[in-house]
């Protein structure tokens, strides 16, 4: 999936108030290398609250300033779940999990 | 000295060395020395006397001031070790030595072993003035200490007259007098019989001379520079002072000043030592009072531990005074007594302190200068009593010292530390002082936290109070429910939650609106958000329009807000309520808000109605979904941090919070809302990681 101008953020164990502010900070690291296209990998994560959200949101707003393309891994877990409470799924690219399918999206 | 009594011995029969340094090298030797082991000056001793019993006594006395008697079969001597100032002082007696040398040797052996275990100086001078006086023929002796640059004291005398003892209690030192010169020269002084005394010192020959004195020797007593005084032996007959009877009574007083080097040695170590571990309790005494300000107690408690931790071992009374407005409290009052605590109070009580009185906690408090009385004189009791009897009962405390200082924190007096000495008769001095205004400064700076804090959760509190209606409206037809409890935090109440849950009279009788919403983030953005919402929310509602509308318009309320950003977003859950005389009717929005319950018997439905979280894009999707509530139903509205709680069962989850709606035996909305808020704060021990709010409303049975 990688390609040259492709960087992933992969996040793992929980996303929350504790751990959002690690993840804005690497996040960050990626977007300086100024990639045509960011991906985040949420697919991995065991947890995730809205403060984890509003890592993604932020990429997000970066991304639209800084005219990239950003995408992001849900896989079927926790964060496919928060994401559709947010009523966020069609909002964002999301691309398919690596070891697994692309979520059902319905 | 021992150089000098070397010198004076000459070549006289009684053999002498002196070693220096812990090899023991011999710095001097008389020939009646040299003729019995060789010339061994610049040598250490071990070079002439290689016995192992020698060097563990030269060892001995060197390094701990033990005299010692060691017999040596080759040649044939018992050599004496006696400390002395700037080595050891052997005394060799040659076997063949005539009985009365041997006598007078043994007895200086022996009068060394009881200098060395003398306890203190006025022990030494009673040796010096009574043993060391028979052993030397002496009719009379004094011991004198050097006690200023200027005079001499007497510490131990016998044998004169009265009236010439009487007048040498204390010794102006000065010049033309044999004392004097003895001590101010450091050499001896020799008078040999009354006619020298006439004839060297014509003025104070009377005084000498009186009672029948003819000879005086006057020995000054030194250690390296350290002049520690001389002393005085007198004969009623004419004493020539051969070099055999100067060497005699030249190690005597070496022996003398050895030992009251000693003892002035061990008393200013002693006092050192005291002094070091009275520091060292101080500071682990401040240390285990800055742990004790951290405590989590309320100010009162923690200033009463620390007047606890005080007495005894730092003052019988500790007390803590604080400025309140414009009065001066006493909050923390300590002794080791509580029957002592409680009578003070009562004297307190019956003769109330003058605010006035120089030196008082209240003065002290107000003025912010220290007050010291390192000495509580009778009058000051006299003085500050209002009649007989209040200064009957404040005699009877015994107050003997007292410090009082301000707790000062950036200028500024907070109120006082008082530490008091009553029966253990202590008094303070300037280091106790200084320890007090460390300990005040401890305790200053922990009750100035204290305040910030309390400031500051003040504000957090009326910020929260803000966010959150102060009592739900009462809706007829429908009981109403709700619960807010904020994310535990270590600075727990500093906090301000971004929950919030509203019921708001819509525009027609009969129409409510409803609302549980959560601002992402924490602190004063968080809660400026919040506020927008309840407001915007209320504002909307009261217009008429439908749920998803009045979302949409709070979300381009929120976007037109300055500084929004997508850290800032929120979802709520808001419903428009129409209650008629069966139950009610909900219309319910959610702009990416945790679907609400509905609780029908024994069962639960979500209530979907999928849409955007708010304040990040401008066009958000949403939709209606409309619910009965019959007499009986009830609806969960709630925020993530209830289902979104983790506890060492993992996540709480949506089915655990369902079920427990579905199967809580005959709830009311109260009880169902008390049930689910121990349930969930429970599952968390307690801790909860997330505010966590909770809006029920029941349709009335």
């Amino acid at each position: 999936m990688t390609a040259d101008h492709t960087v992933e953020v992969v996040l793992t164990g929980e996303l929350d108030i504790a751990s959002a502010e690690d993840a804005l900070r690497r996040v960050a690291e990626a977007e300086r290398a100024a990639p045509s296209l960011l991906v985040i990998d949420l697919s991995r994560l065991t947890f995730v609250d809205s403060s984890g959200v509003r890592v993604v949101l932020v990429a997000d707003d970066h991304a639209r300033a800084a005219g990239r393309r950003l995408a992001i891994r849900l896989g079927r877990g926790p964060a496919l779940r928060v994401f559709t409470a947010l009523g966020l799924v069609d909002r964002f690219e999301v691309l398919p999990a690596r070891d697994g399918p692309a979520p059902d999206r319905a | 000295m021992t150089t000098a009594l070397v010198d004076a011995v000459g070549d006289r029969p009684l053999p002498l060395a002196v070693t220096a340094t812990a090899e023991h090298v011999v710095v001097r030797a008389n020939p009646a020395a040299r003729n019995l082991v060789g010339d061994v000056v610049g040598r250490p001793i071990r070079a002439a006397l290689p016995h192992p019993a020698l060097l563990a006594a030269l060892d001995a006395a060197y390094h701990r001031g033990d005299p010692g008697v060691v017999p040596l079969p080759a040649p044939d001597v018992v050599v004496g070790c006696l400390p002395v100032a700037d080595g050891v002082l052997l005394l060799l007696a040659p076997a063949d030595a005539p009985p009365d040398l041997r006598r007078r040797t043994a007895a200086l052996h022996r009068l060394a072993a009881e200098l060395a275990s003398a306890a203190n100086p006025q022990a030494i001078a009673f040796l010096v003035s009574t043993t060391a006086a028979r052993l030397l023929g002496a009719d009379a002796c004094g011991v004198y200490s050097r006690t200023d640059a200027g005079a001499l004291t007497t510490l131990h005398s016998s044998g004169w007259p009265a009236a010439t003892a009487g007048r040498f209690t204390r010794v102006e030192l000065r010049r033309g007098r044999p004392l004097s010169d003895a001590v101010l020269d450091g050499t001896p002084v020799w008078l040999e019989d009354a006619a020298q005394w006439r004839s060297r010192y014509p003025e104070m020959a009377p005084v000498g001379t009186s009672g029948g004195f003819q000879a005086t020797a006057c020995l000054p007593l030194r250690v390296r520079d350290r002049d520690l005084g001389a002393v005085v032996f007198s004969f009623l007959t004419p004493r020539p002072f051969r070099s055999d009877e100067r060497e005699y009574l030249l190690a005597t007083a070496a022996l003398c000043a050895q030992a009251l080097d000693r003892v002035r040695l061990l008393a200013a170590e002693q006092a050192a030592r005291a002094a070091a571990e009275r520091q060292l309790d101080r500071m682990t005494f401040l240390a285990r009072a800055s742990r004790l300000m951290e405590a989590p107690l309320s100010v009162e408690e923690r200033l009463q531990r620390l007047a606890n931790l005080a007495v005894p071992d730092f003052s019988d009374w500790c007390a803590v005074h604080l400025v309140r407005g414009d009065r001066v409290d006493e909050v923390a009052v300590a002794h080791a007594d509580p029957a002592k605590v409680a009578f003070v109070a009562r004297l307190q009580e019956r003769y109330p302190p003058d605010p006035t009185a120089p030196g008082s906690a209240i003065e002290v408090s107000r003025t912010g200068r220290p007050a010291f009385f390192p000495e509580i004189p009778d009058a000051l009791l006299v003085d500050a009593a209002v009649d007989e009897e209040h200064l009957r009962l404040i005699r009877s405390i015994g107050l003997r010292s007292a410090v009082v200082v301000p707790l000062l924190v950036r200028g500024r007096s907070l109120g006082t530390l008082t530490l008091v000495h009553a029966e253990s008769g202590q008094r303070f001095d300037e280091v106790d002082l200084a320890f007090t205004a460390q300990l005040a400064g401890v305790a200053a700076v922990a009750l100035d936290n204290a305040r910030l804090y309390e400031e500051q959760r003040r504000i957090a509190q009326t910020l929260q109070d803000a966010l959150l209606p102060a009592v739900l409206p009462d809706v007829p037809g429908v009981r109403v429910a709700a619960r807010y409890r904020p994310q535990t935090d270590h600075l727990a109440g500093l906090h301000v939650g971004g929950d919030l849950y509203d019921v708001v009279a819509g525009d027609t009788p009969g129409t409510w609106g409803v609302v549980v919403a959560d601002v992402c983030g924490k602190g004063p953005e968080a809660a400026a958000r919040t506020a927008l919402i309840r407001h915007t929310l209320r504002a909307e509602v009261g217009h008429g329009h439908g749920p998803a509308e009045v979302l949409r318009r709070l979300n381009r309320a929120m976007l037109r807000e300055p500084g929004g950003s997508p850290l800032r977003f929120a979802t709520a859950a808001h419903g428009r309520l129409h209650v008629d005389g069966d139950g009610a009717t909900v219309t319910m929005a959610s702009a990416g808000h945790p679907p609400p319950l509905v609780r029908r018997g024994g069962t639960v439905e979500a209530v979907t109605a999928p849409g955007t979280l708010l304040g990040v894009y401008p066009d958000i999707e949403l939709t209606e979904t409309t619910v009965r509530l019959d007499r009986g139903d009830m609806m969960v509205l709630y925020t993530d941090g209830v289902t979104e709680a983790r506890g060492v069962n993992g996540l709480y989850g949506n089915d655990r919070l369902a079920t427990l709606v579905a199967t809580t035996p005959s709830p009311t909305a109260d009880t169902l809302a008390d049930t689910l808020l121990a349930d969930v704060v429970g599952f968390q021990q307690g801790r909860l990681h997330d505010d966590v709010a909770l809006l029920i409303l029941e349709a009335m049975p």
